[in-house]
């Protein structure tokens, strides 16, 4: 069986007569909404028509860096699409509405999807996983040639119990290869990263200080396998991180190369090959350590050259990114104004939701902050109009429950507040509206503080709200205008 | 310091010019409704006339068995009521409407009302969601040096443990047993309709139960401690025989064999306790003006609710002929509405990401829909939903209800009546969960349970609205 790598956490599995594209991104950036492309790193081109006769297409979960509608627009609508059962429907309506045939897959040992040359599993994502990634699927991939010629790919979420279950119990043959994904995103000093606690001063920001990247890679090489109790496998190919949410500034994650780190990696194993593929790599599964190079697929080595120097460049000069907003700000004021109750009237539509997350419960059951007895306000959402400009603040009152304008000084929110949020006005509206994706100002235009663990702040709690797994209506309308481009450009 | 048990978990403190009154219910039973009441068990009367004269009122919780409206309207409204920081809006709201001054007390900070000194204090951080709003008291007598820890529905902080051995004698904690086993062996409110063994009810949940109430809460607190156990004091019956697996007294005697040093104690209404500067913590005499019940009209007796092992729930309301075919659609349109709040809550809830975890079910291969809420109708169509997880709502479905066991790894069952009922704030859905109204079957653990979720989405910190109109429609009627 062979593994090709499209860029990002596209892939090609191949074995004799079937070849099996994975989430397809084929263009060189996706995003599902309009104003906001994400450029693939490292930079290649893919000569679409030169990809060989495909017998079918999976996509692993809903996120548009696996389901990118204008890449599977540019392919053969006779290829079969195969998706986990608990997909949203906007994504099957979609993708039918594209004009393929599309088949949901229970996520069963006996749901196996049979090709001439290989069989093929979706697993649900390990129990523990985070809530906007719990609908990823976990795709395990038997030759029918040889037992010994299996893959798991394993990404973005933790792996599998049900995988778990059937290796432990030996009805499958634990694979030799799995693939793993390095989500890190972790962003240069002077870009506060999607996750990061704005209390976390430099000293103690753990996305910041320490061996960052080590961290990185004991998380997914080792810690990943150690939660699930599995022993690591003989060969990992790392994968993710593969594409930019500010190539203007930054460009590509730092600790995001997963050629380089692959080769740290090995350095530091003993008997075990790691393998991070630039796109157009391809390796067959038996004799791993040959890297082979497909003809259809160009990498752009001088611009990966450039963007990885801006990068070197942005840290060593120590630059700051100031966050600006995605959408263009209302042009009277006026028009502002007007969208103020529906803000107040949205947030307060949010709390039940809120109250049965982590985010709530843990605003419910904190009882002192910083020492102090908390007070009837406990978490803040301040929206900008501006670079650091508060267009208005709004507070959650414990007591009753409701958020109110809030007049607090912005040089005491930290202090005052267990729990903060930071966004532009406009994008928020623009969220809730469906104008954009919550994902695409993740990182880039959104800032927060909180307590407890990282999974369980005011952003994370965003994914899960506004992501398409509670909000699949607004990934209708992302999924809907992105059709109508089709059509436009058409 | 003399200590009143008013039954369940309702108290009076005295000291020689103060009397304070906690989460009292005064009067025969209490409920939001006429057609469910909540008896309280061991049943008794209060000559409310004799009552001495109250200075303050405590209120340690939210939820109708600590907060009964009712029975505050009984009393004075000059009498100061106080209220720990974290309650609901709404209870400071209805107090004050009906003429009562409520203080909300911070956390930690002591208030003194005559000879009494008490504290509130928020729970753990584990405490479950619905009892996260609920107080521990701390209650001392400020002239004798010594105190009384009241634990209420919640699990006793760091804070409160270390608040009581500061510069203080503890006497005794009464602690809660909010046990939900039940006569039968089966678990009153949660029962799984399923017949798997689960746990909580299989293994030894007295032995669970007592290590839980009784040592957990004792090992922080000086081996002399005296414990008072209260709680699950109501039953639902009409009868008023007992719902309950264990009443609080047979619990302490198994418990006191267990011991050397400590003191267990299960009282019955209108038993008291008392302690001064010279003595400990001793069994009073009982006050006169509450009288236990012990004869009940004996054709209430043929009156038994429900049949408790009936797979169906049982029935509070009465159905209206929906003859009315616009009051039938508007219903439907409420219903509707509902079941679209609880899309949103229900997926980002324990139960929804068990529901996405689960992978087979008695049926094999899962769909996407893995959650069936029946609406049962006798006089008329049955409305039957199921939650479909990749369209993130409620869609009806018809003609398979008896078969939703078999197809849904989760659900629950209740009367079109009942929820009708609970949504127009004529009951709550505890009160519904409790009475057998409700069933429920899953394949999860039980505090992550359909009608666990069923309460969280029905909490009174999450509907104030709602909780407000039950609370005052609760007037309405004329049992007391």
């Amino acid at each position: 069986m062979k593994v090709c790598f499209l860029g990002h956490q596209t892939w090609l599995i191949s074995e004799k007569n079937t070849f099996i594209l994975i989430d397809p991104i084929l263009k060189d950036q996706f995003g599902a909404s309009l104003n906001a492309g994400f450029q693939i790193y490292p930079p290649r081109n893919i000569n679409i028509s030169k990809i060989p006769k495909l017998s079918g297409i999976i996509i692993s979960h809903e996120h548009s860096d696996h389901f990118d509608i204008e890449s599977l627009n540019l392919l053969s609508r006779d290829i079969p699409v195969y998706l986990g059962v608990l997909v949203i429907s906007p994504v099957v309506e979609t993708i039918e509405e594209l004009g393929f045939k599309v088949y949901k897959i229970p996520s069963l040992d006996s749901s196996t999807i049979e090709f001439e040359d290989i069989s093929l599993t979706l697993f649900p994502s390990g129990r523990e996983t985070a809530f906007w990634e719990k609908k990823v699927n976990q795709i395990y991939i038997q030759s029918k040639h040889s037992l010994n010629d299996s893959l798991f790919i394993a990404v973005d979420a933790l792996i599998s119990d049900q995988f778990c279950a059937k290796v432990n119990s030996q009805e499958i043959n634990y694979p030799k290869t799995i693939i793993v994904s390095n989500n890190s995103q972790i962003t240069p000093i002077g870009v506060f990263g999607a996750l990061e606690n704005r209390k976390m001063i430099q000293t103690n920001n753990p996305f910041k200080t320490g061996l960052v990247g080590l961290k990185v890679l004991h998380t997914i090489l080792f810690k990943y396998f150690e939660s699930a109790s599995l022993p690591i496998p003989d060969n990992i190919i790392i994968c993710g991180s593969g594409f930019m949410k500010d190539s203007d500034n930054f460009g590509p994650f730092p600790f995001s190369d997963q050629d380089e780190l692959a080769v740290i990696a090995s350095s530091l194993s003993i008997e075990k090959c790691i393998k991070g593929l630039l796109p157009g790599e391809s390796v067959d599964l038996e004799r791993p350590n040959i890297i082979e190079k497909v003809d259809w697929i160009t990498l752009d080595s001088q611009r990966m050259k450039m963007l990885q120097t801006q990068r070197e460049n942005f840290i060593k000069e120590g630059r700051v990114l100031i966050k600006s907003s995605l959408l263009p700000d209302y042009k009277t004021e006026e028009e502002k104004k007007n969208k103020l109750n529906f803000v107040l009237a949205e947030l307060n539509s949010m709390i039940p939701a809120m109250m049965f997350w982590d985010l709530g419960k843990r605003i419910l059951s904190l009882t002192e902050y910083q020492s102090k007895p908390l007070g009837r306000k406990r978490f803040v959402i301040c929206l900008l109009d501006g670079p650091e400009k508060v267009y208005v603040q709004i507070a959650l009152d414990f007591i009753e429950l409701k958020f109110n304008f809030d007049d607090t000084p912005q040089d005491k929110l930290v202090e005052y507040f267990p729990f903060g949020l930071e966004l532009y006005y406009r994008d928020f509206i623009g969220v809730a509206t469906g104008e954009i994706q919550i994902w695409d100002i993740a990182g880039i235009a959104l800032e927060s503080w909180y307590e407890g663990p990282d999974f369980e702040g005011p952003v994370p709690f965003l994914y899960s709200y506004y992501g398409e797994n509670t909000s699949p209506h607004l990934a209708k309308l992302a999924y809907t205008r992105s059709l109508d481009n089709l059509e436009k450009v058409k | 310091m003399k200590l009143v048990f008013l039954g369940q978990q309702s108290w009076l403190f005295s000291s020689i010019s103060t009397n304070i009154l906690i989460d009292p219910i005064l009067t025969e039973s209490f409920g939001s409704s006429e057609n469910q009441r909540f008896w309280i068990y061991p049943n008794r009367k209060i000559d409310r006339s004799s009552i001495p004269k109250i200075n303050a009122i405590l209120i340690s919780s939210e939820h109708i068995q600590h907060f009964h409206l009712k029975s505050l309207l009984l009393l004075d409204r000059s009498i100061k009521v106080f209220i720990g920081f974290n309650t609901p809006y709404f209870v400071e709201q209805i107090l004050t409407k009906y003429g009562f001054s409520v203080s909300r007390l911070e956390i930690g900070i002591t208030q003194e009302i005559g000879e009494f000194a008490f504290t509130f204090f928020a729970g753990k951080e584990e405490t479950i969601d619905v009892d996260a709003r609920t107080h521990s008291i701390l209650i001392s007598e400020t002239t004798i040096r010594k105190s009384v820890i009241l634990q209420s529905d919640t699990t006793l902080s760091q804070q409160i443990i270390n608040a009581s051995q500061k510069d203080m004698y503890l006497e005794a904690i009464i602690c809660t047993n909010n046990c939900k086993l039940g006569k039968d062996g089966k678990m009153i409110m949660l029962e799984n309709i399923l017949p798997i063994k689960t746990s909580y009810i299989s293994g030894m949940p007295g032995l669970e139960l007592l290590f839980e109430i009784v040592v957990k809460n004792v090992e922080h607190f000086s081996p002399t401690v005296n414990l008072v156990l209260n709680g699950s004091g109501y039953t639902t019956r009409k009868d008023r025989q007992p719902i309950f697996k264990w009443t609080q007294r047979e619990l302490v005697n198994i418990a006191s064999k267990l011991t050397f040093s400590n003191h267990i104690y299960g009282p019955c209404p209108g038993e008291c306790f008392s302690f001064d500067d010279k003595e400990h913590f001793k069994i009073d005499d009982n006050v006169s003006w509450i009288s236990q019940l012990k004869d009940f009209d004996l054709k209430l007796l043929s009156e038994v609710n429900y049949d408790e092992n009936s797979l169906m729930p049982y029935s509070i309301f009465q159905y209206n002929n929906y003859t009315n075919d616009l009051t039938y659609n508007a219903l439907l349109i409420a219903i509707e509405m509902e079941l679209k709040c609880m899309s949103k809550t229900l997926i980002l809830s324990e139960l929804g990401a068990d529901m996405i975890a689960i992978d087979e079910y008695l049926s094999g291969k899962l769909s996407e829909k893995r959650f069936s809420f029946q609406l049962i109708n006798p006089n008329g169509e049955d409305l039957h939903f199921v939650f479909d997880i990749s369209q993130v709502g409620f869609r009806k479905v018809t003609n398979v209800n008896h078969e939703a066991i078999k197809t849904y790894p989760f659900g629950m069952v209740i009367h079109l009546s009942d929820f009708i009922a609970l949504l127009a704030g004529k009951i709550q859905a505890w009160e519904l969960a409790t009475a057998g109204a409700i069933k429920q079957w899953h394949v999860n653990h039980v505090h992550r349970s359909p009608i666990m979720y069923f309460l969280r989405h029905f909490a009174e910190d999450l509907k104030p609205d709602l909780a407000f109109l039950t609370y005052e429609n609760s007037l309405s009627d004329g049992t007391l």
